[in-house]
């Protein structure tokens, strides 16, 4: 089957969905870096369109499982949410080839912290020993990276890009108080905490370049994600689900 | 001249803009690689996240002018005057920016690799996370060298920099990275090397005095005959340093870490010792007045021929400390 009337049957499956409202709110927030609770903009939003760009963003399965995690995370009905995630992700999976049940159960749990694919449970499980990270994250240092991202990108961009991420608020060019903002932060405390605030190097490639997306003069900002993805990529340990 | 008809005339072909008036203009990301404005009026110009990579800025009044995130790199701006101007990420590297004017500016977080920055007079500018490797600060006569005098230069990258010279009197250069840097016979009097990383500099006959070097990591430094009267060292790291002939009369350097220092002759009157690492030290010829050495690790250090009588060394850990005698403390 063409991928386009797989994406047709996943829409029509999901409109379904007792949650379809709730379902939009969460791929908004993590495409658009916003959180809409205007029943009326959300309405007039197409489902379709709102999972491809979810889609867009996510070159693998695991990459949506951070995008949509990532959200649930800051809501307080955790619960509910991750609910309406599992539903959105194991309906998407069929877009994305190789992958099987397992390994959804897999990269959910390796990402969540607070659900499993198919239990809601009140608690955060612990993860099992062998879904576990193989080694932690590594120290890096600072006065490398920051080179490393001087040399090949604009540092100015590189700070509105992720002080955008890690502050989720989007920087306005037209907003004197954000220029005013972005001169009290220094770009390597704003990469250390990009770098604490991403769990894996997919959490970090996804947040970024969702963010790059959000902002004007978006093909400038995606040069500086790409930048600093490759930059901060030997700091994340490879991801083994055994 | 106004930004609609310097576009139009610039997107027609024309570069060359030299002594043009355009205080105020409105060049906010504009594409203007490779433009001459010599000697140009831009005093208050808006060129943020503007691409003047190689333009010829020679001599140009940039007077408060707004370059937040501009591209200038390989530009020339021999000579033009920045005071004041708001550099905040803006791409500098390799311009030349010889004997230009930075006083008061903002060059926050911004790349300075490989810039000539000789002659240039950045006093009280704010380098703070601003990277300087390789940019040539190199004093060639002794008026022609960069100014620094009270500069923030606060977890500025400076590795390699050659500031032999340099005046640094009252530089904040807290958490900066000055690994394998050249600071021979610089004024750093009144400055803030707190945290700073300095392993392997070249220090030769600076003037430190005063200086905070809290926490500092000074491993290999080369230090000799420095001037370090009355400097706050406390939490030091002074292993393997080379303090030959220093004064360090005064100093504040309790918990420090002075393994296999080189301290011949030194002058350690009245400096604070206290729970300092001195293991394997060489302080032949020292001169200890009044140290306070309390709790200090003296294990293997040699203090043959040094003026001991007066210093505290109560609670010391003695085992094969060769004292100015010649006796050894055994080591039980």
């Amino acid at each position: 089957m063409e991928a386009n009337s797989i994406l047709d049957e996943v829409v029509q499956n999901l409109e379904q969905h007792e949650n379809l409202t709730r379902m939009k709110k969460l791929i908004y927030c993590a495409c658009k870096k916003a959180w809409e609770n205007d029943t009326e903009i959300l309405e007039q939003l197409r489902l379709k369109d709102l999972l491809k760009e979810l889609i867009d963003l996510s070159p693998t399965i695991e990459h949506l499982t951070v995008a949509l995690n990532s959200v649930v995370k800051q809501l307080n009905k955790q619960a509910e949410y991750s609910l309406v995630a599992n539903g959105i992700i194991s309906e998407l999976a069929k877009l994305y080839p190789d992958t099987d049940e397992s390994t959804l159960v897999k990269s959910n749990r390796l990402h969540s912290t607070v659900s499993t694919a198919y239990s809601v449970p009140q608690q955060p499980t612990a993860m099992p020993p062998e879904l576990q990270l193989s080694e932690p994250k590594r120290h890096y240092d600072p006065f490398d990276l920051r080179l490393e991202i001087m040399k090949y990108t604009n540092p100015l961009l590189a700070k509105i890009l992720v002080f955008s991420t890690v502050d989720r608020k989007l920087f306005e060019f037209g907003n004197p108080q954000d220029w005013v903002a972005m001169k009290t932060q220094e770009l390597d405390d704003l990469l250390l905490r990009l770098f604490r605030a991403c769990e894996t190097i997919t959490e970090l490639e996804f947040q970024l370049n969702s963010t790059a997306k959000c902002l004007e003069d978006t093909s400038q900002f995606k040069q500086a994600a790409s930048v600093i993805i490759r930059a901060m990529k030997p700091f994340y340990p490879a991801l083994k689900a055994s | 001249m106004d930004a609609n008809e310097l576009l139009s005339r610039y997107a027609a072909g024309e570069t060359n803009f030299t002594a043009a008036n355009l205080g105020r203009i409105n060049l906010f990301g504009a594409d203007l690689i490779g433009i001459n404005l010599r000697e140009a009026n831009l005093q208050n110009a808006n060129l943020i996240l503007a691409f003047l990579n190689r333009a010829n800025l020679v001599r140009a009044n940039l007077i408060g002018s707004r370059l937040s995130g501009a591209n200038l790199n390989q530009a020339a701006l021999m000579g033009a005057n920045l005071r004041d101007a708001d550099l905040h990420g803006a791409c500098l590297q390799r311009a030349d920016i010889r004997s230009a004017n930075l006083t008061l500016a903002n060059l926050l977080d911004a790349n300075l690799i490989e810039a000539d920055l000789r002659n240039a007079n950045l006093s009280g500018a704010n380098l703070t996370g601003a990277c300087l490797r390789g940019a040539n600060l190199r004093e060639e006569k002794r008026i022609y060298c960069a100014k620094l005098r009270g500069a923030n230069l606060h977890k500025a990258d400076m590795r390699g920099v050659n500031l032999a010279g340099a005046d640094l009197a009252r530089v904040d250069l807290s958490g900066a990275n000055l690994s394998d840097a050249t600071l021979r016979e610089v004024d750093l009097s009144g400055a803030n090397l707190a945290y700073a990383n300095l392993t392997n500099v070249y220090l030769t006959e600076a003037n430190l005095a005063t200086v905070n070097l809290r926490g500092a990591n000074l491993t290999n430094a080369k230090l000799e005959r420095t001037n370090l009267a009355e400097s706050e060292m406390t939490e030091v790291n002074l292993s393997g340093a080379l303090l030959s002939d220093a004064n360090l009369s005064k100093a504040e350097m309790s918990r420090g870490n002075l393994i296999g220092a080189r301290l011949p002759r030194t002058d350690l009157s009245r400096a604070n010792l206290r729970e300092a690492n001195l293991t394997d030290a060489d302080l032949v010829d020292s001169y200890l007045a009044r140290t306070d050495l309390t709790d200090a690790n003296l294990t293997n250090a040699i203090f043959i021929r040094a003026e001991l009588s007066s210093a505290n060394l109560a609670g010391a850990l003695m085992r094969g400390t060769v004292m100015p005698d010649g006796k050894v403390h055994d080591y039980d």
